[in-house]
């Protein structure tokens, strides 16, 4: 139990709530899927610094490459999905605005969901 | 030894707390995946040399930190890339704020 190390573990724990309040403040969705994406990464080290400071690195090194990994699929898996979703919701929008008119000639009435997302 | 091992742990601290402080400072989703990619990384790395330097590490755990040091330089910039790849896919646009005045000031300076 090095004092040097458990100074730095609550450092770096310091750091994940600063990365934590850009998850919670982000503006979009990508700003709080990079701030996830420091969060781990932090993660991983504290992992790697509490093998070393409880003297059992064999077991937490372990842990630390499973979480690793887990840690690189989490934001290519994320960011895939919502760029699809994004883009899904673009497109459907877009198509709202080329039907409009056919639907102002059926019914007879006016649209203005197609002129203002036009 | 052991000294070296606490100034790399250090180091990479300090590099991993410029990181974190760009979430708070920088303006649009681009900046801040620079700082967590390129700051994040290193620091991450420096960490862990120190670490693999220090006693409690025998040989066998050695290994899989060196395994951690390879992954994680390589996976990080990765996923933010991606991440950024898709920002820029669904149209965020870099937030771009002109100073009026320095223009002014440049502008003014370079006609007299």
């Amino acid at each position: 139990m090095d004092p040097f190390l458990i100074g730095a573990l609550i450092a770096v724990a310091a750091l994940i709530g600063a990365g934590l309040h850009r998850v919670w403040a982000g503006p979009t969705i990508f700003d709080r899927l990079v701030a996830v994406a420091l969060v781990t990464a932090n993660g991983v080290v504290i992992i790697v610094l509490l093998g070393a400071t409880l003297e059992r690195p064999n077991l937490f090194f372990d842990i630390g490459i499973s979480y690793a990994l887990l840690a690189f699929l989490l934001p290519l898996a994320l960011g895939r999905y919502f760029e699809q979703q994004i883009r899904e919701r673009d497109q459907r929008r877009a198509g709202d605005t080329t039907s409009a008119p056919k639907r102002t000639d059926a019914g007879g009435g006016s649209s203005p969901d197609g002129e203002v997302s036009s | 030894m052991i000294i070296a091992a606490n100034v790399l742990i250090a180091t990479g601290i300090l590099l991993m707390a410029v990181s974190a402080l760009a979430l708070f400072t920088m303006p649009d989703v681009y900046t801040r995946a620079h700082a967590v990619a390129k700051s994040e990384t290193i620091g991450m790395t420096l960490v862990f040399l120190g670490v693999l330097l220090r006693p409690e590490v025998d040989l066998g755990a050695g290994g899989r930190l060196a395994f951690i040091i390879v992954f994680a330089t390589i996976a990080n910039p990765t996923a933010v890339h991606a991440l950024v790849r898709a920002a820029y896919r669904t149209g965020a646009r870099p937030r771009i704020e002109l100073d009026q005045a320095a223009a002014d000031r440049e502008l003014g300076g370079e006609r007299s």
